[in-house]
């Protein structure tokens, strides 16, 4: 199996202790998963319902992404969700942490994980482009 | 000289500030003054260590003078912290001068970053460094500021340089841990809280796990040097206050005080800024204990219940996330009715107030901040300063408060300094500027160190 650059830096990001779970979603699915196990600790208990309430906003990001919707985020019992919105995409970064986790240098390495995700999808859209030439 | 009397306006001014620092850089580029900073992201602690010196030296035409080093904790599971000094030796000269230490973040030109390594380096033929060392500072913050001072005084005796800085990076701030129980945050039952502050009192002493009693520190480095200029940090992990190390030549430490002296032809400019005001609600410390980092009483009232009133909110918000608030109304303890030095809760046990630093005075304020004003401070800081080269040190709650917009100040120092910059995030930073009379251990700020060719005034 090919290695996937993305899959490459959801698996550093997973390296953190507060990440939980991470993906590349968008509604209704999941893009791409780290290439480990994805779910750390007891989150996969909740997961059903975390990933109904991930399609619900990922409703709202898909009808505001273009108009600059950059992030959202929200809690649901001992977890926070984190989605951190590709521009002018309906898809995103999204991460499960403890509701209690040190959210600020967490998000600091979301937000470093998603710009590195970009740079790979701008690589991959300026390789498609030469090719269709 | 410049001439300054035809200044009318803020523009003009501006302008000749631009001007007179232009000057100033081109003066200090023709004084073979290198700096440089690199970096890693590897999570292999050896790997990390030989990454971060290479991507550093790379930069640099010559030796350096020094060499700073500091990582995030995550190297301690990742191999250790000896394993990651041994990777920078393999490739950093022997006999450089080495200090630096475990930090919540740090910000370079290439990002603002959580987990990595970072190092910035300075070669200069006009300048002469030496480093110290000072062990169990949390035991005795004075035998071993005493001790690192004499070991950079000794290293320093034959300079001929008149200009002197010293960098110090202490063991911060570590909660003290319940067996079988783990961290805690926050104490509800306040029958408790003078059982605490007597456990923590001991706990400090006798297993250097408490108060890191870095505004001791400071004072008595500064009375040793009293001719430095100061310029502190404590090393810290991932703002859980767990744990926390140091690095001095090829060892590392728990629970050290360290310091890098440098004498040179060049002018230490220190500046800082906070975004940090008044709200104007006063009260005083009626009663305090272990060296004024417990505040048990505000007025004769317990403290929690005069904080509370203060910044009105419900005794229910006392939970683990109440923390997430008190970043937005730190305690400021006043000085000669002039400057305010902030002071960030760490926790709530039962009626009292925990500071991670002492308190310098009785009289405090409650002060308050925002994301904005986070950030504008950082132009205040910036202005009417060489561009040159910035070394900083902030502290972590700004970190954690911004998040990722903590991008913005990023971009912000990347205009000001292009590649040549460094700002670590501590839990807390030291200021001792002589010829102004300041020597204060703060939180909550945002300092900037650069050299300049002559004294500026930045009254």
């Amino acid at each position: 199996m090919q290695d996937d650059p993305i899959a490459d830096v959801l698996e550093d990001l997973l390296r953190l202790d507060d990440i939980l779970a991470c993906m590349v979603a968008r509604r209704n699915m999941i893009s791409v998963m780290p290439n480990s196990d994805g779910f750390k600790g007891d989150v996969m208990q909740v997961w059903d319902i975390i990933h109904r309430a991930m399609d619900d906003v990922f409703g709202v990001i898909s009808q505001y992404s273009q108009a600059g919707l950059g992030e959202m985020e929200f809690r649901l019992q001992e977890y926070e969700v984190l989605f951190y919105v590709f521009p002018d995409t309906e898809n995103a970064l999204v991460a499960i942490i403890p509701a209690l986790a040190n959210k600020g240098l967490i998000e600091i390495e979301i937000e470093n994980a998603r710009l590195d995700i970009l740079k790979i999808l701008e690589k991959q859209e300026k390789a498609r482009a030469i090719v269709s030439h | 000289m410049q001439d300054w009397s035809a200044i009318e306006t803020e523009e003009d001014f501006k302008q000749k500030i631009k001007g007179s620092l232009e000057a100033e850089i081109k003066e200090i580029l023709k004084s073979d003054f290198e700096s440089a900073v690199g970096m890693s992201r590897k999570w292999d602690a050896r790997e990390a260590g030989r990454e971060v010196a290479r991507s550093t030296l790379k930069k640099l035409k010559t030796p350096p003078s020094f060499f700073l080093l500091f990582s995030t904790i995550h190297y301690k599971k990742h191999g250790g912290f000896q394993e990651f000094l041994d990777g920078v030796w393999d490739v950093l000269p022997d006999k450089t001068p080495l200090i630096g230490g475990t930090v919540a973040g740090f910000i370079n030109s290439d990002g603002s970053y959580a987990r990595g390594a970072t190092a910035m380096a300075v070669s200069s033929p006009n300048m002469d460094a030496a480093i110290g060392f000072g062990k169990n500072p949390k035991k005795s913050p004075k035998k071993a500021a005493q001790r690192c001072a004499a070991m950079i005084k000794n290293g320093l005796k034959n300079s001929d340089y008149q200009n002197k800085f010293l960098f110090e990076i202490v063991s911060g701030p570590k909660f003290p841990t319940i067996p079988f129980k783990g961290e805690f945050r926050i104490i509800k039952n306040r029958s408790l809280s003078l059982l605490f502050a007597y456990l923590s009192k001991i706990s400090t002493s006798l297993f250097q796990k408490g108060a890191a009693r870095e505004a001791e520190a400071l004072q008595f480095l500064s009375k040793e040097l009293d001719d430095f200029y100061i310029l502190g940090g404590s090393s810290m992990d991932d703002c859980r206050y767990v744990d926390n190390f140091q690095f001095y030549n090829k060892k590392v430490y728990k629970n050290s005080l360290l310091g890098l002296g440098l004498q040179t032809n060049l002018f230490p400019i220190i500046k800082s800024g906070s975004g940090l005001i008044s709200t104007g609600k006063k009260s005083n410390v009626t009663k305090d204990r272990v060296w004024g980092h417990i505040i048990c009483s505000l007025d004769h009232k317990p403290a929690t219940d005069v904080y509370l009133k203060a910044v009105d909110w419900p005794e229910k918000i006392l939970d683990e996330r109440v923390y997430t608030k008190t970043i937005y109304y730190p305690l400021g303890s006043i000085i000669n009715e002039k400057l305010i030095v902030p002071n960030v809760i760490a926790l709530f046990v039962g009626k009292y107030i925990v500071l991670a630093h002492s308190i310098p005075s009785k009289k405090l304020c409650l002060l308050t901040t925002s994301g904005e004003r986070l950030t504008k401070a950082i132009d205040d800081a910036l202005f009417g300063i060489p561009s040159n080269f910035g070394f900083g040190v902030s502290c972590a709650i700004r970190m954690q408060t911004l998040g990722d917009k903590v991008n913005i100040v990023k971009e912000k120092l990347k205009s000001k300094f292009g590649d040549n910059f460094l700002v670590i995030y501590t839990p807390g930073e030291s200021i001792y500027l002589p010829d102004k009379g300041i020597c204060q251990h703060f939180q909550n700020t945002f300092n900037i160190l650069t050299f300049g060719t002559s004294k500026i005034d930045l009254t």
